[in-house]
């Protein structure tokens, strides 16, 4: 899969484009690396980032994050579409696993934060488009809600319960009758 | 536009909940297991609100279709039994891949369980139908890993309490020495599986399966009296047992046939009488009787199959309430898979009756399969739930969230 794209890569790896964060720091990308974001190719593919980029929603910290992300999976990506898709197929199929595997260990290092960079981090994949990105924050507080009870949950993330007893008594049925 | 206010550093108050704007919230939801989802609607009314207004109802269950035999194992949904229309979601052969014989072990949460029984012991793993994702479970320690496994000693299971999946081996092989006192359990995620004691003596009769249900797994002892067993997933312990429904026992009467089966979120027995001319399945469920004791089992389905040589589809064969799944054997190259909906579908049975089934007609036809094979059905529901959170590296290295 990695030779029908390579020839393409390095041509876009030429082209630079510059992202200015909210607080007006630049960052220069690779074409390649840019375009990880829906957001970011659509500009490109319309001609507009002459003089750079501008994300008014995303501070310089958490750009310089997201731009670190898209870099790896530049590289990886090559030819592949979105990104980190297809880890476990590995298990069946043993294709690249030493690549697979570092892409994971980045990923998880990546991931690595608090919450509200965690959280921020959601923010700008979701307006920057980067379904990789958007998909590993996104499963991470998932994964945080997992398995909670409710209280559990309100508890974590200081939730108040708005809920009247009969609309509780409502919810249980209804999920009693889903399983049923 | 002059000057942009001095930039914040993206030092959100932590305190302030899970403050995600909707569209990114609804991204998180989204990635939750359906049961999950729908538990997750406790929490508060913003959740209750976003929840059913952006995140897909929990549709009625599909039936899967696996189909195995030593070149090939595949699986077919079916999208609508009423037209018969259905596609293959995914298939393996031996040639690509080094598996061997891969049977089914069952459904959970739209999550498939294999197990490659060419493997000591039986290797198993778990396959999103809807990503095409793959999951290889940890094996069983050494001492447990006999010349072959066999699906049918696994029980695959979801706890709502914990969230966790949870993987149960059974050894209905180790009978002839008199039962067994050990079983073996995996919480999906763990590096290695646990033993867990059991009464002493136990025993599992192999035929009859190894079914898991609300959080429970199921199986039938054998013996002079044969009893059903219900074993706790989350507390990893027999909670308790119960006679079979009387005169239903695998060992009463010649010709007959005897599997668990989950119905409607409760544990099933079907019972078979092969005979000439019709073959006569009884359908037995454990709780639902008028009693609502737990223990009591209920006859809620008599189906007589006549006439059309097919046979009812196993272990899944009563399909939301609504249709009866058969199988039909061409000659000895072919089989068939078919639909039949029931005369009086969608009417909700009082709780002491017995929806009578005659299938005496051929009904829709969903797909074809070649033999010699393995033909098994089982309710699914589609799930975008990514399986790679349960690497076993991955769990032990990032287990700082997930407490």
């Amino acid at each position: 899969m990695a030779s029908a794209g390579s020839g393409d890569e390095k041509a876009a790896a030429a082209a630079m484009i510059t992202l200015i964060s909210s607080d007006n720091e630049k960052f220069e990308v690779t074409e390649a690396t840019a375009t990880l974001s829906q957001t970011i190719r659509h500009m490109i593919e319309d001609g507009c980032t002459d003089g750079g980029v501008p994300l008014p929603n995303v501070t310089s910290k958490i750009l310089a994050r997201v731009i670190e992300y898209c870099k790896k999976h530049a590289t990886a990506a090559a030819g592949e579409e979105g990104s980190s898709s297809s880890f476990s197929d590995a298990a069946f199929l043993e294709v690249d696993r030493a690549f697979l595997e570092e892409l994971e260990e980045f990923d998880d290092a990546f991931l690595e934060v608090d919450r509200a960079t965690l959280f921020d981090l959601i923010l700008a994949a979701n307006y920057l488009d980067i379904k990789g990105l958007l998909n590993l924050t996104c499963q991470k507080v998932a994964d945080s809600v997992k398995g909670k009870t409710p209280e559990q949950i309100r508890e974590m993330y200081n939730i108040v319960n708005d809920l009247t007893p009969e609309e509780e008594a409502e919810i249980r049925r209804e999920t009693q009758w889903a399983f049923e | 536009m002059a000057t942009p206010p001095p930039p914040t550093d993206g030092e959100v108050d932590v305190d302030e909940g899970l403050s995600l704007p909707t569209d990114a919230f609804v991204e998180v939801l989204l990635r939750l297991p359906p049961s999950c989802r729908l538990w997750a609607r406790l929490v508060c009314r913003h959740w209750r609100d976003v929840i059913d207004a952006r995140t897909p109802r929990i549709p009625p269950p599909k039936v899967l279709a696996f189909f195995s035999n030593d070149k090939t194992a595949s699986v077919y949904v079916v999208d609508d039994l009423e037209r018969g229309r259905g596609r293959e979601v995914w298939r393996i052969s031996a040639k690509e891949s080094r598996i061997r014989y891969v049977a089914a072990v069952g459904t959970c949460n739209g999550l498939l369980c294999l197990c490659d029984e060419d493997k000591p012991g039986g290797a198993i793993a778990l396959l999103n139908p809807a990503t095409g994702k793959t999951l290889r479970v940890p094996p069983l320690p050494v001492s447990y890993r006999r010349l072959y496994g066999y699906a049918k000693d696994y029980a695959f299971g979801f706890v709502p309490a914990t969230g966790a999946y949870k993987l149960l081996r059974v050894p209905c092989h180790g009978n002839m020495t008199g039962g067994f006192s050990v079983l073996q359990a995996l919480t999906l995620g763990d590096a290695a599986w646990r033993d867990v004691d059991v009464a002493p003596h136990d025993s599992c009769r192999f035929g009859t399966g190894v079914v898991s249900v609300g959080g429970a797994a199921y199986w039938v002892t054998e013996g002079v009296e044969e009893r059903v067993v219900l074993f706790d997933l989350r507390d990893e312990r027999v909670a308790f047992d119960a006679p079979l429904p009387e005169g239903a026992g695998p060992g009463k009467g010649w010709g007959s046939h005897c599997h668990l089966v989950e119905f409607h979120g409760r544990l099933g027995l079907a019972v078979t009488a092969y005979r000439t001319p019709a073959d006569k399945t009884e359908l037995w469920v454990l709780g639902d009787g008028a009693g609502g004791g737990a223990q009591g089992w209920s006859k809620r389905y008599s189906v007589r199959v006549e006439g059309v040589g097919h046979r009812l589809a196993e272990p899944h064969f009563a399909h939301v309430g609504e249709y009866v799944l058969t199988v039909q054997s061409e000659g000895r190259e072919k089989s068939h898979l078919h639909a039949h909906r029931m005369r009086d579908a969608g009417r909700k049975l009082l709780s002491s009756e017995v929806r009578s089934v005659r299938i005496e007609e051929p009904g829709t036809a969903l797909s074809s399969f070649k033999e010699p094979g393995c033909l098994r059905t089982f309710a699914y529901v589609e799930t975008t739930e990514p399986l790679s959170v349960y690497k076993v590296d991955r769990w032990i290295k990032g287990g700082s969230i997930r407490k």
